[in-house]
């Protein structure tokens, strides 16, 4: 009787029944403790201070001694990095429309198991002052089809946080919902605990959801068959995340049209370009042993979801995205947007610098393809963001007709650099249409004209979120909306 | 726990893709097994060996006996060509039932990194006996050196491209061999028509040569950058010249003789037969009509002409047929990949040529209008979902033409150069047609030109016509929405008088017959998206198939085949083919009015002896960029794509110019800019310069425009 693939022995596996004497220490120092070389505890490990203080000392000498060769020095690495991102986002652009991966289980192949061949599943919702949203939470688990006898759903909330304790207890929750009461611990993460929640459940799958999610009810068993079916190494499935309130305002839509364009086409084209997928903080479908294997979330990473998958992968284990959509509620406010889009960066670049700290063996395990990945999304998408505001300068500058830019840009730099301006931002909006419309949702290519707007606000968030991680790498900040939750989207 | 497993086996394994969509239609079905493969491939492996060995023996024959090409390039050339030829017949024919483990590229890179230790091998042969022997025993060498290569190739090439731990045949390989074929052999056909032509006849396109100076400017002139490429014609032809170009020391006719712009456009017109091939194979037209049409299209005696003579009529041709490919294929299946490969064959369209934008209006309508029709329950989901189609497949178009114009702006302050350009085409009709005809006349003239372009190019409209309606193929319109438009486009700016006159404005006549008549042909899968999905297919008797090939290819032959004679014998008569029957001339005729250079080269010679400083030569390229392409020191011209060209002219002396070459007033040579600067220089040097030599040949008819050196004395207005 083999149902779920399973993954034997190994580092780590059974550790949290049979060693570790309390969950919260092992929620909060496991992964330290068992695979200290992929804590984000510690942001930049030895070599890489050294190398990016030599490259700062580097770049100052320079600039003192002979500035006009710096600035084309630095101008032509990062024209190479937009080159790069670029050419990445053509590759995508091309597995999008070749051969969309997606793993989909339809109606009736998602039905056609008996509830008694369904593996147990442990659902975990991390909240954090959510007494708000909490019943509208308990009512879509409740709605979740799913035989109830093999679903267990851990309700973490902090133990300090009465409040929603209480509004939980009032909404009358089922009897496979149980309240878990996360003691109080620094550092105060999502990770931490859904680590806490792991150590306490026993699915053979788990996923996460966040407060205001609203899962498609069949989700569960759709991820179930699919990973049943998928080959052994596949561990993990991203269901598709969506808004519910794209309409609400310029704003919503434009974070709509990236998610429909990142869940939909950029997520499954990684997946076909065999790069690690940085998951999304929700809906992800994780097979237990698997989780255990690589031990858990990482609490002092801010974007324990990309890190996670990327981590998988370095482990050996797939991910793959699955054709079900949860949806979540946009962030509506432009401040709250940039709080939850720095930290988004932030742990990117926290993401980045944990698998960098060995690239000869990130090298080996993710290979050449996933190791481009990686750069491209999780390094480039925070490093081009912090870039774009200066290369607008340039532009601006340039277009006015200043000199001092033309000495800026020698021929050999001069054609890489135009191609890199007029292609590269093509390309990136042309994937965005290109993506709204594959989706189903071409009423959102209104959005796709403003985008330009919107890469501004990205780089209010990148500057901010390298501030952070200079000050306070691990802090979490939560997102606030209209409803409190933790972690909003991510 | 059975029932779950069950379901679970009853779908295929996730993580696995699913087999290629489409394209498989006309494939045959695999061979009968049971044969053992080794029994067919040896002699296959053979007579492919011996097929390469005179795809070699004749190359080197050509460029080494006939057109004396230096031995050693020659022997790689020759050789390399059989080594293509080789896999492509390997690959589609002896190996055609082994595992592939690689993609077909990968095999055809292995074969040939392979192969190319073969020629190492076949060339150090080769070089040690001629050595030995004299240069007079280069076929024998040659002999020995394919032989020693072929065992080589025998014994380590097949096995590294063709075996594999991979055991999965793929469906579309013997389509592929035959696209492959195609590509090949219709590059080869190309280039021998232009090797032959432009090296052993002496032929030359002006216009197609004028094309590999621009590449050339931008890498050899005084003043190399990349917008020398000009901003008058698109770029395209021109850019993928550059690459070839940095060979001109090698092999100096690259540039000479234009003969970089003869390799681009054979390499575009096979990539257009290719496109057409592989358009019928997905529309689903059958082996035999198939083959025909292609060959129909290919042996066409207007796209052979276009295929060697160095222009832009090839990538034009390739782009709209890549075009019309993807879009006939988006119609069919509502995959959104096709429609914006459709659109990246409009972008590449519009950096050949302007008519392009009337595909891309007709394409864009075209995509709007499907969409509305079948795109969704509501309007205004339709509504939407049309013009997200809509951005896809012009947005590329849209980037290259607003990219185009404005880097034509920036650099030389018009955006649209072909037009406000005294060199563009507006310029050139008010030069060449003082007076244009009245409309009708001009609709008479275009509508006679189409007919012998493609006798019964209407006959298959209407055929295509009545076939889409009654089958309800939206595969038909989409084809006819890009040929058609450029062709409209043509005829009613040709009637307006806005274009001048000629027969291969309407070449796209040839690919639409050809690509109409596959379609009215073919057997469409049903369309997705409607309910439909992949039904069972109907029984068929087995005649069926045949019979429907044999009426497919009898009316192909019927419809086609005689636009082969009409407009081959159309070129030679200047009245209907002005410019295809002055080139095309010596061959039937002893003519002077053949558009010749030597009178350019003449005075390349002239200045070279002279080896002058660099930037002494004041020169407009428009007229006189075949001296710049066969002089030994091109830095010596200041040439109309150099930034300082303009200031030059304005003071000669000053700017350290010491020479002036001028062009007969009239013709080409009004639109000079040195006689528009100074009206009288030609006659009398304009008061600051004196004649220093005039070198006007009356025995080249029009091509003598009558070339005068001037020394430069004093300035002007002195």
């Amino acid at each position: 009787m083999i149902r779920l693939h399973r993954t034997q022995g190994g580092p780590g596996s059974g550790l949290l029944a049979a060693i570790e004497p309390s969950p919260l220490n092992r929620s909060v120092g496991g992964l330290r403790r068992d695979h200290p070389e992929m804590s984000a505890h510690t942001v930049l490990v030895a070599w890489q201070r050294r190398v990016l203080l030599g490259l700062v000392g580097l770049a100052t000498l320079g600039a003192a001694v002979a500035p006009a060769g710096t600035a084309i020095a630095l101008i032509a690495v990062f024209t190479a990095a937009y080159l790069f991102v670029m050419g990445y986002n053509a590759l995508l652009l091309r597995a999008t429309l070749r051969n969309p991966r997606v793993l989909c289980v339809g109606d009736e192949e998602a039905f056609a198991v008996a509830d008694r061949d369904l593996p147990r599943y442990t659902v975990m919702i991390a909240a954090y002052h959510e007494a708000a949203v909490i019943a509208r939470t308990l009512r879509s688990v409740a709605a979740l089809d799913y035989p109830r006898d093999r679903l267990e759903v851990k309700l973490l909330l902090e133990a300090d946080d009465t409040e929603t304790i209480a509004a939980a207890l009032a909404a009358q929750p089922g009897p496979e919902v149980e309240i878990v009461r996360v003691p109080v611990a620094s550092p105060r993460t999502k990770p931490k605990a859904l680590n806490y929640g792991l150590a306490l459940s026993a699915g053979e799958l788990v996923t996460v959801y966040d407060a205001e999610d609203m899962p498609e009810p069949l989700q569960l068993r759709r991820a179930a068959v699919a990973l049943a079916r998928a080959d052994e190494s596949v561990a993990c499935l991203q269901a598709q995340l969506y808004y519910h309130n794209q309409d609400q305002n310029l704003l919503t839509r434009l974070f709509a049209a990236e998610y429909a364009s990142w869940f939909a086409t950029a997520l499954p084209a990684m997946a076909e370009l065999g790069a690690p997928l940085p998951l999304g903080g929700t809906s992800m479908h994780v097979r237990r042993d698997a989780l255990e294997r690589i031990g858990g979330w990482d609490p002092h990473n801010v974007t324990e979801d990309a890190d996670l998958g990327i981590r998988l992968h370095r482990m050996g284990f797939r991910t793959e995205v699955l054709g079900s959509v949860t949806l979540e509620e946009a962030n509506s406010d432009p401040v709250n947007w940039v709080k939850q889009r720095s930290r988004w960066y932030k742990g990117y670049i926290q993401t980045w610098l944990v698998h960098m700290r060995e690239p000869r063996r990130v090298w080996r395990e993710l290979g050449g393809r996933g190791v481009a990945g990686l750069a491209a999304v999780v390094a480039g998408t925070p490093l081009l963001s912090l870039l774009n505001p200066l290369f607008w300068l340039l532009t601006a500058v340039w277009l006015v007709g200043g000199t001092a830019v033309r000495e800026l840009y020698p021929a050999w730099l001069y054609y890489p650099a135009v191609l890199s301006l007029v292609l590269g931002n093509f390309l990136a909006l042309y994937r965005i249409a290109v993506s709204v419309r594959s989706s189903g949702h071409p009423e959102l290519l209104s959005a796709v004209l403003l985008w330009p707007a919107y890469w501004v606000w990205m780089s209010v968030a990148a500057v901010r979120a390298v501030a952070q991680l200079t000050i306070s790498p691990w802090f979490w900040e939560k997102t606030v909306h209209g409803l409190e939750h933790l972690a909003g989207a991510g | 726990m059975q029932s779950w497993q069950g379901a679970a086996a009853r779908l295929p394994r996730l993580g696995q893709r699913p087999p290629e969509p489409g394209g498989a239609a006309g494939a045959p079905a695999a061979e009968a097994a049971g044969r053992s493969p080794h029994v067919r491939r040896i002699p296959r492996f053979a007579a492919v060996g011996v097929t390469g060995f005179a795809v070699n023996s004749v190359l080197l024959l050509v460029l080494h006996g006939l057109l004396h090409a230096p031995l050693l390039p020659a022997a790689a050339a020759a050789t390399e060509a059989a080594i293509l030829c080789n896999f492509a017949l390997n690959d589609a024919w002896t190996f055609r039932d082994a595992a592939r483990a690689l993609p077909r590229w990968r095999r055809a890179v292995r074969y040939n990194g392979v192969a190319l230790g073969g020629l190492a091998i076949s060339l150090s042969v080769l070089t040690a006996i001629t050595a030995l022997a004299g240069d007079g025993a280069y076929l024998l060498a040659n002999v020995a050196g394919v032989v020693s290569a072929t065992g080589w190739n025998c014994v380590v090439g097949s096995r590294r491209a063709w075996s594999g731990s991979g055991s999965t045949v793929l469906p579309l390989r013997r389509l592929a061999g035959e696209g492959g074929l195609v590509l090949t052999l219709s590059f080869l056909l190309y280039l021998g028509l232009a090797a032959w032509l432009v090296l052993k006849v002496g032929l030359l396109a002006g216009d197609g040569i004028s094309r590999t100076a621009n590449a050339y400017y931008v890498l050899f002139s005084r003043d190399p950058h990349l917008a020398a490429v000009g901003f008058v014609w698109n770029p395209l032809p021109s850019l993928v010249q550059i690459p070839l170009l940095l060979f001109k020391d090698v092999w100096p006719a690259l540039a000479t003789r234009g003969f970089a712009g003869d390799i681009q456009s054979a390499a575009f017109m096979a990539g257009a037969a290719y496109q057409l091939n592989r358009a019928l194979a997905e529309l689903g037209t059958r082996r035999v009509p198939r083959v025909l049409i292609t060959l129909l299209f290919a042996l066409d005696p207007m796209v052979m002409f276009y295929g060697w003579d160095g222009m832009s009529e090839a990538s034009l041709l390739f782009a709209m047929l890549m075009t019309a490919r993807h879009l006939a294929r988006w119609a069919r299946e509502g995959e959104l990949r096709w429609l914006v490969l459709s659109g990246v064959g409009l972008a590449i369209g519009y950096t050949t040529r302007y008519e392009t934008a009337a595909a891309a209006l007709g394409v864009t309508l075209f995509v709007v209008g499907l969409t509305l029709w079948r795109g969704g329950e509501t309007w205004r989901r339709r509504a939407w979902n049309a013009l997200a189609d809509a951005v896809a497949v012009a947005s590329p178009f849209a980037l290259v033409f607003t990219g185009w114009a404005a880097a034509s702006w920036i650099l030389v302050g018009a955006p649209f150069a072909q037009f406000s350009s005294v060199y563009g085409n507006s310029s050139q009709v008010s030069m060449e047609q003082a007076t244009h005809p009245p409309l009708l006349t001009g609709a008479v003239q275009a509508l006679g030109q189409m007919e012998h372009m493609e006798p019964l190019w209407l006959v298959v409209l209407v055929l295509a016509a009545i076939v889409g309606v009654l089958r309800r193929d939206a595969a038909i319109p989409a084809i006819a929405s890009v040929f058609c438009s450029v062709l409209a486009f043509m005829f009613l700016t040709r009637v307006t008088g806005m274009i001048l006159p000629w027969f291969r404005y309407f070449i796209e006549l040839v690919p639409m017959v050809g690509l109409l008549l596959g379609a009215v042909w073919s057997d469409p899968a049903p369309e997705r998206g409607h309910g439909g999905g992949t039904g069972p297919a109907r029984p068929r008797r087995c005649w069926v198939g045949p019979l429907k090939s044999g009426a497919a290819a009898l009316t192909a032959l019927v419809l086609l085949a005689p636009a082969l004679p009409v407009s081959a014998l159309a070129m030679a008569n200047p009245s209907i083919a002005p410019e295809e029957a002055a080139d095309l001339r010596p061959l039937y005729a002893h003519a002077p009015e053949t558009f010749r250079i030597t009178e350019e080269v003449a005075v390349a010679r002239y200045l070279d002896r002279m080896h002058l400083a660099a930037g002494s030569v004041l020169l407009d390229a428009d007229a006189g960029f075949a001296i710049v392409l066969n002089s030994d020191n091109p830095h010596q011209f200041v040439i109309t794509p150099d930034y300082d060209f303009e200031s030059d002219l304005a003071d000669p002396r000053a700017a350290g110019v010491r020479y002036m070459l001028v062009p007969r007033r009239g013709g080409v040579g009004s639109a000079d800019a040195l006689n528009r600067a100074y009206p009288s220089l030609y006659a009398t040097g304009a008061g600051f310069a004196t004649l220093v030599h005039d070198f006007s040949d009356p025995s080249l008819g029009s091509s003598d425009l009558g070339w005068r050196l001037y020394r430069v004395v004093g300035s002007p207005g002195s």
